[in-house]
């Protein structure tokens, strides 16, 4: 039989999780553009990171340092999550709506209005690449 | 989201009382847990739990 458990509450329009089991954390994005870390041991919730602006989604390093996160006026950032500094990896998608870590570090991000493009993001050097035009 | 140890593919629904349910082809997807309020991601938190983020108050 499944059972709920609330593990921490208060979060703001939230729009996403990405769990980090090595950390024994949760990190949650929300569309305010701030970014917490919940310990699911004592159930704190921690803001590890902010970016100005409305975020659409975001992804987190396996290493929990790194959150991209992209938005209609953001674009894509890379944020810190250990106090470092955030950088705008692109500018001027037409409304990414999703943003992913492929398993070679790579970030895949999908428009969510025409061109609705698939891009391809190398963040290290900052590099895009076009994957697929709708 | 994909679930670790069976491999189903489970999705939360914002929709009504807020559901997790699983896709059945087709047929309606069959229901996991309703209750969730407005679920906007879902992600495994070890073999046993989801971590649900939901963005209202739960039904709890």
């Amino acid at each position: 039989m499944s059972t709920t458990t609330v593990i921490t509450q208060g979060f703001i329009r939230p729009v996403g999780l990405r769990v980090l089991p090595a950390a024994n954390q949760v990190i949650v994005a929300q569309r305010n553009g701030q970014l917490f870390a919940v310990d699911l041991t004592t159930a704190q919730s921690t803001q590890v990171g902010a970016v100005s602006g409305r975020v659409n989604a975001f992804d987190v390093t396996p290493d929990g340092q790194i959150a991209y996160v992209s938005g209609n006026s953001l674009g894509v950032w890379e944020v810190s999550l250990n106090g470092g500094e955030n950088r705008r990896l692109v500018r001027g998608l037409a409304q990414p709506m999703g943003v992913t870590l492929d398993s070679e570090g790579m970030l895949l991000v999908a428009e969510g209005r025409a061109p609705g493009r698939l891009i391809s993001i190398n963040p290290n050097p900052v590099e895009a690449v076009l994957r697929h035009a709708g | 989201m994909q679930e670790r140890v069976t491999g189903r593919v489970l999705v939360a629904e914002a929709t009504g009382s807020g559901r997790l349910v699983e896709p059945v082809a087709d047929a309606a997807p069959a229901l996991v847990l309703n209750g969730l309020g407005t679920p906007v991601d879902v992600a495994p938190l070890d073999d046993q739990k989801l971590a649900v983020c939901d963005e209202a108050a739960s039904a709890s």
